[in-house]
């Protein structure tokens, strides 16, 4: 696709669909890596200038990359339904429809046929303000164990992770964040040690505890699709089977994935789960990881710019129907975004972008020392997703990641977040929450006896 | 055992009397910190400011060849400063490629002076927290040149890179033909250590090289990996390199359980500088 557009007397001209994309972006760090930022503000909006008068069809007619990602997603299409309710409208008249009042009802109906490269273009010609006001009526519910993504609702993983992967030290750090109602979306250890036996006992003990205090959730070990198919193999159960994916095909690979290994691994979990009907009341199993930058760092990214690679992401993972996908949004530091702007920014269009597709996107706010962000800057963030409806996100003890060295948000955090925005835990977590502790955060006089006593077994090695 | 049956009448006893000693010794997470209204108490919130103040200093911090940690090194062993082609600290941390490239002055002055084809090539780098080098790298050095000595192995005069990344370690490769190269250099600093080093091992590094070609010994600080914990286990595994012939993930650390549980996580080297 080629197209021209002047801005300020002088006329800028792209040859291509992925260099409008990528000049049409705002400003990330990581596009100027690449070398395929615009060079100018100027020609920033000659892109954009562009790129709203595109038509869908065009985008979709002009696939970025013959890879494996592309063909499973467009094969997916319905292409003359496509034609028919969007393929004629331009990137500017489909951001006006999306922002209209109306556009949350017809929306269950055109989700599916929102693809990647469409839903990252749309959110290149939209504010922040826009990002927001788009998702806020734009709810997905999935359900594993348990439900997520109701109005009203602000959900939360809790990431109670060790350096050494310490069972005791886990299971203090669990006990902490459930007193603060964090929780709901599931329970989820990032591993120090990628082994299976040690994949396996952290499985078990989170089966064991959730199961022992018959709390509304579910548990996952965040070690590689392979780890946890070997664990599952040993007769563990997971009810979140979680890999990090990418845009390309090439990133994937990088990850040491690609799309039979993880159908393979889908189908392995669904099995599981239909063997046990009692415990799993809906068919979502999979929990996806993304993030702008991770095509770039494996120098897989083919010239396209990371926002896209970023929707690609998500598009790639709706195939396996996920319960939860969450953009780690600040984790890859100022070579793919530079400051606290640019991570919120990211943040409000991976949540744009995935809701738009129909996903149940949650974001880990989140920064590293070395990038120009701070707990202020996380503090708005957190905000703008909380009132952009985000799925959920994260509960860090006082945000501080001691195994990945990273800040994130905080069991305060989450409660605060919640009670400024009026947002609940997940309805049957909350009620358990309120039996279990009052709807108050616990300190020393109210631990409550069964969640001492496993925790005491565990410190014991029971 | 229900939902119903954990009430708030149900107390627990004994060691949990008071969970946050118990929980202190079980992990570093900063657990049952109660609270003010749902927002942090404020000696907790200062506290938490205070490591990310120090942390964002670390890394501010400069270390050149002018500093009393570097100079001792100097005065020891002689040390070749050079520099990347990143030419200030925002242009160091927004593009780590140029980081790990030498710049022209830096390669002429390697050529010049540098040990050639040396067993042993150490290399300091300031990376991310530039007060780890300071705090920790010429003890490493001066360790890692006992045991060099030790080996037999020849020890080239030290190399110290200024706003170094990882990767700088192919062109010491390329520049100085050694046998192996050990980058200390300074890791990402986080909210519970600003000062930690790691040790970057290589054998032989040339061009394109990348982490999957190299091996690490990581949180090497006053609270982690002591200086000698970490000069044995970097010794050992130099020897190892030099036996297979390569380096990286087919080189595997052998290590006992006692070191795996000793606060020293194997994948999770926080803020692994790439």
């Amino acid at each position: 696709m080629k197209g021209s557009a002047s801005v300020g007397g002088e006329r800028f001209a792209f040859g291509a669909l992925a260099e409008i994309l990528a000049k049409a972006n705002e400003p990330k760090s990581g596009d100027v890596l690449a070398g395929i930022a615009a060079a100018s503000e100027a020609e920033r909006m000659a892109a954009k200038l562009v790129l709203a008068d595109t038509r869908l069809c065009e985008i979709v007619d002009e696939p970025l990359v013959d890879d494996e990602v592309t063909s499973a997603i467009l094969s997916r299409l319905d292409r003359p339904r496509f034609d028919t309710a969007l393929g004629g409208l331009t990137v500017g008249e489909f951001r006006e429809r999306v922002l209209s009042p109306s556009f949350v009802s017809e929306w269950p109906g055109l989700r599916g046929l929102v693809t990647p490269e469409i839903a990252a273009a749309t959110a290149k010609l939209m504010s922040n303000l826009d990002l927001v006001r788009a998702t806020v009526a734009l709810r997905v519910e999935t359900t594993c164990r348990t439900t997520i993504g109701q109005p009203g609702v602000l959900a939360a993983r809790l990431q109670p992770n060790h350096p050494t992967d310490d069972l005791a030290g886990i299971a203090y750090s669990i006990f902490d964040g459930l007193s603060y109602g964090c929780g709901d979306a599931l329970v989820g250890v990032n591993p120090a040690v990628e082994s299976v036996e040690s994949v396996a006992a952290i499985l078990r003990m989170l089966d064991a505890v959730i199961d022992e205090l018959a709390i509304p959730t579910q548990g996952c070990v965040l070690a590689h699709v392979t780890t946890q198919l070997a664990a599952i193999e040993r007769g563990v159960r997971a009810d979140l089977l979680f890999q990090s994916v990418a845009g390309t095909a090439a990133a994937n690979r990088a990850f040491g994935v690609d799309l039979a290994l993880l159908v393979e691994a889908a189908d392995a979990v669904r099995a599981q789960h239909e063997a046990d009907p009692g415990r799993y009341a809906g068919r979502h199993a999979m929990y996806f990881e993304t993030g702008q930058g991770s095509a770039l760092s494996s120098e897989a990214h083919h010239g396209i710019d990371q926002l896209t690679c970023e929707a690609r992401a998500q598009g790639f993972a709706r195939l396996f129907d996920p319960f939860l996908i969450n953009s780690v949004v600040g984790f890859i530091g100022p070579e793919y975004l530079a400051d606290a702007g640019q991570i919120t920014r990211a943040g409000l269009e991976d949540h744009f972008v995935g809701k738009l597709m129909g996903l149940p996107m949650g974001a880990d706010v989140c920064f590293t020392n070395h990038v120009a962000a701070d707990h202020n800057s996380n503090d708005s963030a957190l905000l703008l997703l909380g009132a952009a409806g985000c799925n959920f996100v994260m509960g860090v003890p006082a945000g501080d990641d001691i195994m990945l060295g990273y800040q994130s948000t905080s069991y305060h955090d989450v409660a605060t977040a919640r009670d400024i925005l009026g947002r609940r835990p997940a309805p049957e977590f909350d009620a358990w929450h309120r039996r279990s502790f009052g709807g108050h955060p616990a300190d020393e006089a109210t631990v409550p006896a069964a969640i001492g006593r496993r925790i005491n077994d565990l410190v014991a090695g029971r | 055992m229900t939902g119903a049956a954990v009430t708030r009448a149900d107390r627990a006893v004994g060691s949990l009397a008071d969970p946050r000693v118990s929980a202190a010794q079980a992990t570093p997470a900063r657990l049952f910190l109660g609270s003010a209204g749902t927002s942090y108490r404020t000696g907790d919130l200062l506290r938490l400011r205070v490591d990310h103040a120090l942390a964002k200093d670390a890394l501010a911090a400069e270390v050149d060849a002018d500093h009393p940690a570097l100079r001792e090194v100097a005065g020891r062993w002689g040390l070749i400063a050079v520099a990347t082609h990143a030419r200030s600290h925002r242009e160091y941390l927004l593009r780590p490629d140029l980081g790990r490239r030498l710049d022209e002055d830096g390669i002429a002055r390697i050529q010049q002076t540098a040990t050639r084809g040396a067993d042993l090539q150490v290399v300091l780098g300031d990376g991310l927290s530039p007060e780890a080098l300071a705090v920790s790298g010429p003890a490493v050095a001066a360790g890692l040149r006992a045991e060099a000595v030790g080996l037999g192995w020849s020890f080239a005069t030290p190399v110290f890179v200024r706003r170094a990344r990882v990767g700088v370690l192919n062109d010491i490769g390329i520049h100085t033909a050694c046998r192996v190269a050990v980058l200390l250099i300074g890791e990402r600093p986080g909210l519970q250590t600003h000062r930690s080093l790691s040790a970057y091992l290589a054998f032989r590094p040339k061009a394109g090289d990348t982490d999957a070609e190299r091996n690490l010994v990581c949180n090497i600080q006053p609270d982690g990996i002591s200086v000698r914990a970490a000069v044995e286990r970097i010794t050992s595994l130099m020897a190892d390199l030099v036996a297979a012939g390569t380096s990286g993930i087919t080189v595997k650390e052998r290590l006992g359980r006692a070191e795996l549980t000793a606060g020293n996580p194997v994948r999770a080297c926080p803020g692994k500088i790439p």
